[in-house]
């Protein structure tokens, strides 16, 4: 069991940190600590270039396999990237859930077809991608999804109808994935596809949904009649479900560790601030302070034991299982006392279309992330039920 | 790195399970309403014919194994789980590792090769008896003196909380000069005239520990660990704090199997408790607890091989080893109250061993600095560091 890193490794870190210092400077400067949960919206075109920069430099793929055009990095040398880019402030990543999500899953279970068609566009960040899981009532009862596919044998074309809700970023995307009934009479995990769907046609109309930081980072996507081919479904009709499955398994790999990463920032300006407002002084504030050093460390090395696991164990471990609710339970305290070391001065809004301070922004969008990916309370249902074996409840 | 255990690791870690089930404590008080301390030698003459786990620790120059922290953190661990009286953290923990640390090449050879062969039983003698700041857990509180005489050293002092003192063969004791105040470690084989050895009861009869009075004891100029240092010391601290969180780490594991086996057996209302989502819902909190202990106290025992390699500074052990301690004493107390709750009425009394674990959690919490000491170090830590800090939250 080690901790710490080899030497080849901490070269490899070198590498990275030398390639962000002389990058991530210049016009792309203005990004640092940018397009993070609650302030996603922010430098949408520059943060669209410098996907664009970080994939012709060959920053992304970095653990898709060589013969899909990635660079099969090694877990470690993963993690020192999340790590570096996270150490600079490097901002939020906006093909995230094309690179990190949707291609893994096509490598997986799609076809050359699939291959050929989606993946280089989110290898060279130039395809965003965008989540059609939830439904007006499908949210954590996810299986109760209610969009249907309808198969048009004349024109071999699948038709969609429905309604998809909580879309982050659609209005920016390019594709969206969509997990739809292939069966009519199908209920439950039974009879739905997983359809691959170009957002830019008529018969999507998407609605950006204002959030209480002000922003519209979520949005609902109607489906009338939407189309795509007879070959962009992933899995046969009637599997989609496990194609859904696999996907939210990668959520819980390596890729979504940069977000993680960032809060380490977070932290150590809320620090700061506690020391500038003399609040730093103060025991209760103080305790709240080393809790949360202590907490982003063990998250940090949970993630690192959770991935050291993967190797070698086919289901999930434990340290897996609590690894969201913990670091979402850990993130929502750091926004609480991110506006308690300000005071009631941090309150203030200098005018009402002023864009809120950043710790105004973390205390509000918090709360969301006890909700998506699995809200607190479904993550402890699957705790005690995968992980402790405990009955299924109806 | 690699941040699960090895093969070889997992296998040291079975052994000692079997090992640790078959001889738990809660047999032993139970044969016997005395302390464990008349069991702790047949214990460990047992334990070192049968394992042969004397010498992990011990230098191989002085015919030991050399092994790591990290191995016998997860003895520990096994050991907490059943509370088994055995003075493997007294002994190779502390009394070992002081001499292995402190000691020069004569005094390794003099002392280490009984504590490889199992015929010696030492222990660190430091808590003084009483203490300026009751809360603080450093050097700074050590308050036994020595001087020098013609012939050697004369040592003062009234120590407490004596781990297996009752059992030594030998201790290192602590004491600062009575003129300059350095610190200076010394080894005393006993009897000696002029120690005064007693028991000290506590709430937790498991726990095996004395009051020790130095009076006028007279030692040898070649007692004193040629390379005793303030700074070599710290580092015999802060291990014996880790050593404790693995003990507490092997606790709650055994409490959560514990827990979750009673509710899956006990019905009420027609079903095992376990069906009702408010008890899933606390086994899974238990189970995250754990797991975060895990990782903190895995994590400071990766640091501190770290640290005993020279790859990694005091300050930076410390803040490992405060984690672990603030973690796992917080998670031991919660899972341990949360153990009793969920056990109902047969969770209360004398017959279930739920409460030897309830009062070891409670006196291991505040034995080595209680979590809010820890978090107080940590926020300290942040604070120094926020410095430097750029980007502005408020
Ligand atoms: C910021 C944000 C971004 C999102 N982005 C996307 C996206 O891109 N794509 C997408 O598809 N979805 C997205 N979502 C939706 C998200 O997945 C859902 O919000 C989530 O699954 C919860 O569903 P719900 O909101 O309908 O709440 P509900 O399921 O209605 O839950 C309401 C409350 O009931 C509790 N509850 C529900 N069931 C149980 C149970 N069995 N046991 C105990 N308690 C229960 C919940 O924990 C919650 O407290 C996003 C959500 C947010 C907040």
């Amino acid at each position: 069991m080690k901790l710490a890193f080899s030497a080849a490794d901490e070269a490899f870190r070198d590498t990275i940190q030398q390639w962000l210092g002389a990058h991530f400077v210049g016009p792309y400067a203005e990004l640092r600590y940018r397009g993070y949960p609650g302030d996603e919206d922010a430098f949408v075109p520059q943060r669209k270039a410098w996907e664009q920069l970080l994939a012709r430099e060959g920053w992304t793929g970095l653990s898709w396999p060589k013969h899909h055009g990635g660079q099969a990095l090694t877990l470690e040398q993963q993690v020192l990237f999340y790590e570096e880019y996270a150490r600079v402030g490097g901002p939020g990543r906006l093909g995230h859930i094309g690179e990190g999500l949707v291609a893994p899953t096509l490598i997986d279970l799609g076809t050359p077809y699939h291959h050929e068609r989606y993946l280089p566009s989110i290898l060279a960040g130039q395809a965003l991608w965008c989540q059609g899981y939830s439904e007006p009532n499908a949210g954590s009862d996810l299986a109760n999804i209610q969009t249907k596919a309808e198969f048009d044998p004349v024109r071999q074309r699948w038709r969609l109808t429905g309604q998809k809700v909580w879309t982050s970023l659609a209005h920016h995307s390019d594709y969206i994935f969509v997990l739809a009934r292939t069966d009519r009479h199908s209920t439950r995990h039974q009879g739905l596809g997983f359809f691959l769907l170009d957002l830019d046609q008529p018969n999507i109309h998407i609605q950006p949904i204002k959030q209480m930081a002000g922003t519209a980072e979520f949005n609902e996507v109607f489906l009338d009649g939407a189309e795509c081919n007879a070959a962009d479904i992933v899995g046969e009709p009637g599997q989609g479900w496990s194609v859904a499955m696999a996907l939210l398994g990668y959520e819980r790999g390596v890729s979504t560790l940069g977000q993680q990463m960032q809060f380490s920032n977070e932290f150590a300006q809320l620090v700061a601030a506690a020391q500038a407002s003399k609040r730093a002084e103060e025991p209760v504030i103080r305790q709240r302070i080393g809790r949360l050093a202590a907490q982003l460390d063990i998250m940090r090395n949970s993630a690192l034991r959770m991935l050291s696991g993967l190797a070698n164990h086919a289901e999930l471990s434990r340290a897996a299982l609590v690894f969201k609710l913990y670091w979402a339970t850990l993130h929502r305290d750091l926004g609480e006392l991110a506006v308690d070391v300000l005071g009631v001065d941090g309150l203030q809004v200098p005018s009402q279309d002023e864009p809120l301070s950043p710790a105004q922004r973390l205390f509000l969008f918090t709360r969301a992330d006890t909700i998506y990916a699995g809200t607190n309370e479904i993550q402890r249902n699957i705790i005690a039920q995968r992980g402790l074996g405990m009955p299924k409840m109806r | 790195m690699h941040f699960v255990l090895t093969t070889e690791q997992q296998m040291l870690v079975q052994s000692a399970r079997d090992y640790c089930t078959q001889y738990g404590a809660s047999k032993i008080i139970r044969e016997q309403m005395s302390g464990v301390g008349d069991y702790l030698r047949n214990n460990w003459d047992k334990m070192c014919q049968e394992l042969g786990w004397q010498g992990i620790l011990v230098p191989e120059s002085c015919s030991g194994l050399e092994l790591g922290i990290v191995e016998l953190v997860l003895i520990l661990e096994q050991i907490g789980s059943c509370l088994l009286p055995v003075p493997v953290m007294s002994t190779l923990g502390q009394y070992g590792m002081a001499i292995a640390r402190l000691g020069d090449a004569q005094q390794q050879h003099a002392w280490l090769p009984d504590v490889a062969a199992g015929t010696t039983c030492g222990t660190l003698v430091w808590h003084p008896a009483t203490k300026s700041e009751p809360n603080r857990w450093d050097t700074a509180v050590i308050n036994a003196t020595y001087c020098s005489t013609k012939t050697g050293f004369c040592l003062n002092g009234e120590y407490q909380y004596v781990l297996d003192g009752g059992q030594a063969d030998n201790v290192v004791a602590l004491a600062r000069d009575v003129d300059s105040g350095e610190l200076s470690a010394f080894v005393i084989s006993l009897p000696c005239i002029g120690v005064d050895c007693v028991v000290q009861p506590m709430l937790d009869p498991t726990l095996n520990i004395y009051r020790m009075t130095l009076s006028e004891v007279m030692v040898p100029l070649s007692a004193r660990l040629t390379f005793s240092s303030e700074e070599g010391i710290e580092a015999l601290l802060l291990l014996s704090a880790l050593y404790q969180t693995a003990d507490q780490l092997g606790g709650i594991g055994k409490l959560l199997d514990t827990s979750v086996a009673y509710a899956q057996q006990r019905e009420q209302f027609g079903r095992p408790i376990s069906a009702f989502q408010a008890i899933q819902h606390k086994a899974a909190d238990m189970l995250v607890q754990h797991e975060t202990a895990i990782t903190a106290v895995y994590a400071a025992a990766c640091r501190a091989d770290e640290y005993l390699a020279g790859a990694i500074s005091l300050p930076r052990l410390k803040q490992a080893v405060s984690i672990a301690q603030a973690t796992a004493s917080e998670a031991y107390q919660h899972v341990a109250s949360e153990a009793i709750q969920l056990h109902g009425a047969v969770g209360v009394t004398w017959e279930f061993d739920l409460h030897w674990y309830f009062k070891r959690a409670k006196i291991s919490a505040l034995l080595y600095g209680d979590s809010a000491y820890h978090y107080d170090y940590l926020a300290q830590t942040a604070l120094t560091a926020s410095d430097d800090i750029e980007g502005d939250i408020s």
